[in-house]
């Protein structure tokens, strides 16, 4: 069995369109979220999100890749592009298949799809154009990160919704730990989505302005857009060309929960079993990890029941405890893989993430939140969990290499 | 490493009666793709005794999972949550909402049937349908479950319709229309398979997928000479190249093209390609086989079964 390793990272967000910026930002508070621009929240009670607002895809695309493609696989491009460079990965021809691509998402191409809905609406289907058309299938991001590096092996697009990022990479360090691939771009993407906007302000599930994970006061998540990627490959693979290694994977862990379509399992048994099969993989106990990275929406019923799980599964220790989607809003099916970037900035800088806005304790969530500003405490073995609708669980366990 | 086993099929086509085969509690608030995977499903259950009556199912939940590849889900609910999102948002239902994340049928198919091991939803185009019985294969042996329920869905709408005569027009595609249905298999492991004395339809022996290069040739090549393959039923939508130039070193007559017969139902074409080989008298005499699916834009998947 192969070791896997993670030597390049990228990402596009609403507080920094690459890893430094986005690290920076995130450890000193700064958060992401706006009124949102992109489409009209005049009809809504609510209008703030986390909107990347100053995306030049000229960055990071060539003129026919911003001609075809929707804005989820730009920003998966955007971050792709970052990792790949980081990792300084070359592919040779007679290798192109033992490199390939891993990519989640909840809707791939939700612009697309409105601007398609706009045109039917006003003039007919007839009207709407093939090369629009043709830019809705998702398919296309992990097509499109393949075709950019030229890599020729697994290629997969998982829309898992808002665990997405850590199915798609649990699924990559499978591969690489079983031989069947050397290396891996993995990750996850989402543009910002009217229809999920609508779904979850018409569940009254989103706050007004502000996201509070774990909060005494938190009122909900904010509908957010994003992208992560990180470049995976084995270990042997990595050492052989000399490559700088940024932290090992050593164990993932995946489970439904089989309850509720929307709403997390009560007792979270799921979740539960998600992290205790992602430590039996890494051969671990629950006290060897030093951060947990939340899942954390923000939502009265996530951060009571995750936080449940969190007291239940760390018996030996108040583990510190943060959601980054306090800054960035819930990316969706880039949050994990946004959440992955985090946690190896956090192993690499010694500095837990902060749960930006949080102020008051929640005497109801007996859990250790790291606050407004990162902490500096050397973390040596991180999680990240992610939870999604259809009760779908995933999380990834990171350690300093 | 132990053997790979199909075990189970149940499927459904545009002419299916969910009332029939689910009954009546819960079937107003299914949209139909949802409704297409969850009669599919229920009638793998049915047909390989795991149903046991209308409460019980005979699998062990925390060890089955589910892997399903779809093109975008339930596409006719998420558009016309669309369209009244941009017309009267403040009067837009919630509780069809989640019919509009793309793993939703899944997820209604884990809840309703307890999988809890895992559940997966796969876009990867025309290969999905392949994808997911293959990486029902490698899950199964990383140890994540004790059996996997894999296959896919797509349902039939005026967008899906639009989609694909646009894609035609622009040459992309072969095919101007696409079907609909859903086909789900039961993929476990042989011991599992062995201790519930399940039948065995077939093994699954090999699965890989890349980009087709130079080297293609010799990776087909090679397997059908290593396990000795007596037929390549294959699909490719595309219009750029016939299959024998794409592999020319092999006989013809190995090739059995998927859509002679059949017209693509996108992410399904695999499965049912899967489930006509292991049903059809077409291939009766034989015993090792190669399916074969290939993306417009050259991805391949393969898939090797001993029946």
């Amino acid at each position: 069995m192969q070791r896997v390793v993670c030597t390049g990272m990228g990402v596009a967000t609403s507080i920094g369109l690459n890893v430094n910026d986005f690290w920076n930002n995130l450890i000193n508070g700064k958060s992401g979220i706006s009124k949102i621009e992109s489409f009209d929240t005049s009809k809504y009670e609510r209008h703030y999100g986390g909107e990347i607002k100053n995306f030049d895809p000229n960055q990071f695309l060539t003129n026919e890749e911003k001609k075809s493609l929707g804005r989820g696989a730009q920003l998966a491009l955007a971050a792709a592009v970052q990792a790949f460079f980081q990792s300084s990965l070359v592919v040779n021809e007679i290798e192109v298949h033992r490199y390939g691509v891993s990519f989640g998402t909840t809707m791939g191409e939700p612009q697309v799809l409105v601007d398609i809905s706009e045109i039917w609406l006003k003039e007919g289907l007839e009207k709407v154009s093939a090369e629009l058309a043709i830019q809705l299938p998702m398919y296309n991001i992990p097509d499109a990160v393949a075709k950019k590096f030229k890599f020729g092996g697994r290629k997969t697009i998982i829309p898992n919704a808002c665990a997405a990022g850590n199915f798609a990479t649990a699924y990559a360090f499978d591969l690489i730990k079983t031989g069947k691939q050397d290396a891996m771009m993995v990750g996850g993407s989402d543009p910002l989505s009217l229809d999920a906007f609508t779904g979850f302000c018409r569940l009254g599930a989103v706050a007004p302005e502000v996201c509070r994970p774990f909060d005494k006061n938190r009122e909900g998540m904010m509908v957010a857009e994003g992208a992560g990627a990180l470049v995976l490959e084995s270990l042997e693979h990595a050492e052989k060309r000399g490559a700088e290694i940024l932290a090992e994977i050593i164990g993932v862990g995946i489970s439904s929960d089989a309850h509720h379509i929307t709403a997390p399992k009560p007792d979270g048994e799921g979740l539960l079993r998600a992290l205790q099969n992602a430590v039996t993989q890494a051969h671990i106990k629950e006290e060897d990890i030093d951060y947990y990275c939340a899942h954390g929406t923000g939502t009265q019923a996530n951060d009571s029941s995750e936080s449940a799980v969190v007291t239940k599964f760390f018996k030996s220790k108040k583990v510190p405890v943060s959601s980054i989607k306090s800054a960035l809003g819930h990316t969706m099916g880039a949050a994990s893989a946004i959440a992955n970037v985090a946690c190896v900035m956090a192993l690499q800088s010694g500095i837990i993430p902060p749960t930006t806005n949080f102020k008051s304790a929640d005497p109801e969530i007996n859990i250790d939140v790291v606050a407004k500003v990162g902490r500096k405490t050397n973390p040596n073995i991180v999680v990240n969990s992610a939870l999604a609708f259809g009760g779908n669980n995933a999380v990834v366990l990171w350690k300093k290499y | 490493m132990e053997k790979i086993l199909i075990t189970g099929v149940g499927s459904v086509d545009s002419g299916f009666n969910a009332e029939e085969i689910l009954g009546k509690k819960g079937l107003r608030l299914m949209d139909r793709s949802t409704r297409l995977l969850m009669c599919s499903t229920e009638l793998l259950l049915k047909n390989t005794g795991l149903r046991l009556d209308n409460k019980n199912t005979f699998y062990v939940e925390e060890q089955t999972a589910l892997i399903v590849a779809s093109m975008f889900g339930s596409i006719k609910s998420i558009f016309d949550f669309c369209r009244e999102s941009l017309t009267d948002p403040q009067y837009v239902n919630p509780m069809v909402f989640p019919n509009t994340v793309t793993n939703a049928p899944a997820g209604y198919v884990s809840i309703r049937n307890g999988i809890r091991a895992f559940s997966l939803t796969l876009s990867n185009g025309f290969v999905a349908g392949l994808d997911a019985i293959g990486m029902a294969k490698e899950y199964l042996e990383n140890g994540y479950a004790e059996m996997v329920f894999a296959g896919g869905f797509e349902e039939k709408c005026e967008i899906l319709d639009y989609g694909f005569k646009k894609a035609w027009e622009l040459n992309i595609l072969k095919n101007a229309s696409v079907g609909e249905g859903s086909v789900v298999f039961s993929v476990e492991k042989k011991s599992a398979a062995d201790k519930r004395g399940a039948k065995k339809l077939a093994e699954v022996f090999f699965y890989d997928s890349f980009r087709l290069n130079k080297d293609s040739n010799n990776i087909l090549e090679d397997l059908v000479d290593q396990y000795q393959i007596d037929c390549i039923v294959y699909y490719y939508p595309g219009v750029k190249q016939e299959i024998e130039s794409i592999f020319p070193n092999l006989d013809k007559k190995l090739f059995y093209n998927f859509y002679k017969d059949h017209i693509t139902s996108y992410s399904l074409d695999g499965v049912k390609a899967l489930e006509w080989v292991l049903t059809s008298s077409t291939f009766a005499d034989n015993k090792n086989l190669l399916l074969l699916g290939i993306n417009p834009g050259f991805q391949i998947s393969i898939l090797g079964i001993n029946k």
